[in-house]
């Protein structure tokens, strides 16, 4: 009987993430000081789940965060689907467990993430690209890769534990 | 529950399907009418998010309660000095309004919510209200401080509303000199970054021009904001465009970063002039009226 190699992460994980990311952005009202952790959920569940489930998952965060856009409902929706379909795709590109590989997973995620929220919420609510992109994606970006890398490892860490 | 390892994955068409078909549901999302977004929107916020809302209206309210104890101490203090000197002012008003019919000119419509800000992402410049129709809030409902306009009520639901504040990109208000001898339409422009967006006048004719630190109160025109009501004051010539109109940019009097407690103005069937509930002072055209400003936005002065 073969082995079953054990899942990375849980729905506990991701779970949390959720809760927290509302909780720092809505409840506590910190905005883009804390980090965007729907996309490091999102970007953590799509390397262990199918094709579908992943965009499925992006598709409900992305309306969770549309609970707020009163002239731009389904741009977030659109953006994590995508990201979720994307990600699913390109998984096997980003293998290992190396902290630079993964970096740059969640780095190239959470650009990809913005960038499409920019192309779907509409000329009225766009502002300028160079405004959004540089350096604010580019910092967000890094900013979603360190803690993506840092939770990742965690989560490696307590599954090897288990 | 745990995820099923990766040599279980499926790859079959049928993930494929399922997951083109939730992009395919979040563009039908994208592109639903306006009046249909609202609903899901408002179901989103009334259902999984509430609990992080509560829970942040108990958190501004603690933080309101606990802030500027002893300054409002000092109010209230102040408060009932006033009240009550002017007890036998107030009857003597009422008596005068009788007699000259007046009495329901007063706008008794106003309501008090306290601010929450969502901090999500495509929600800059929207801010919640924790009242809604059942207070008597209405969609358009301009939303003021003691200093001015901060913005206007978008949606409204049973004990919820949402609002845009002078920093959102649909904001639009017509605005006046207080002497009302320039009019225009002022407008929010965003600066390179969310702390420098400011407004801007425009459409004003080229051959009337406006001093810098002129103020602008809302003209009253177009129905949603009653006329009267502080907006901010001339800083800069934005643009003269070829010998038709000029534009100016505009300091605001409210930054909606300091708001935490506003008052909602209910629609008034008449057209009361809220200049009065601001006492700007005497000239119109000098650059430090603001400062000289009596804000009257108490019941006290109200009466």
């Amino acid at each position: 009987m073969q082995a079953q190699a054990a899942p990375r992460v849980s729905w506990a994980l991701i779970l949390f993430l959720v809760v927290l990311h509302l909780f720092l952005r809505l409840t506590l009202g910190y905005g883009h000081s804390a980090p965007d952790l729907f996309v490091v959920a999102l970007l953590l569940a799509t390397r262990e789940v199918s094709l579908g489930t992943g965009s499925l998952l992006g598709l409900l965060l992305g309306i969770l965060e549309d609970g707020f856009s009163v002239v731009s409902f389904g741009a977030h929706a659109f953006s994590f689907s995508v990201l979720g379909l994307v990600s699913g795709r390109i998984r096997d590109i980003f293998v290992g467990d190396s902290a630079i590989f993964m970096a740059a997973y969640f780095f190239l995620g959470k650009f990809l993430r913005d960038l499409l929220y920019w192309i779907a919420v509409g000329d009225l609510a766009r502002d300028p690209f160079i405004d959004i992109f540089l350096p604010d994606a580019l910092l967000a970006a890094t900013y979603v890769g360190l803690v993506g890398v840092g939770v990742s490892m965690l989560s490696e860490t307590t599954s090897r534990r288990v | 529950m745990m995820y099923r390892p990766k040599q279980k994955r499926e790859r079959s068409g049928q993930s494929k399907f399922f997951a083109l078909s939730s992009v395919f549901f979040s563009l039908l999302l994208l592109y639903l009418p306006a009046e249909l977004q609202e609903t899901p929107a408002y179901l989103i916020r009334a259902t999984v998010l509430k609990p992080f809302i509560l829970a942040q209206e108990y958190l501004v309210q603690r933080r309101v309660h606990s802030i500027e104890v002893e300054s409002l101490q000092i109010r209230v203090d102040s408060l009932l000095v006033v009240i009550a000197s002017q007890v036998t002012h107030k009857e003597e008003n009422m008596r005068m309004k009788d007699l000259l019919g007046v009495a329901e000119r007063i706008p008794y419509g106003h309501t008090s919510s306290n601010i929450i800000r969502p901090g999500t992402p495509g929600s800059e410049g929207l801010f919640l209200l924790d009242v809604g129709s059942r207070q008597g809030v209405s969609v358009n409902a301009p939303v003021v401080l003691g200093e001015g306009l901060l913005g206007v009520v978008q949606d409204v639901q049973k004990s919820s509303a949402v609002g845009i504040d002078w920093t959102h990109f649909q904001f639009r208000a017509s605005a006046m000199t207080r002497d009302g001898s320039v009019y225009g339409l002022v407008r929010s422009d965003p600066g390179g970054f969310r702390e420098a967006d400011r407004l801007l006048i425009d459409g004003i004719p080229f051959h009337q021009q406006l001093n810098f630190g002129t103020v602008l109160v809302t003209s009253g025109l177009g129905g949603v904001y009653p006329r009267g009501i502080p907006i901010g004051e001339v800083f800069a010539e934005a643009e003269s465009s070829l010998g038709w109109r000029r534009s100016y940019w505009v300091t605001p009097f409210v930054n909606p970063g300091e708001a935490i407690h506003v008052v909602i103005i209910s629609p008034v069937e008449d057209d009361l002039d809220y200049k009065e509930l601001w006492n700007f002072g005497v000239d119109s055209s000098g650059g430090s009226e603001s400062t000289e400003r009596v804000i009257l936005t108490d019941s006290v002065g109200m009466n």
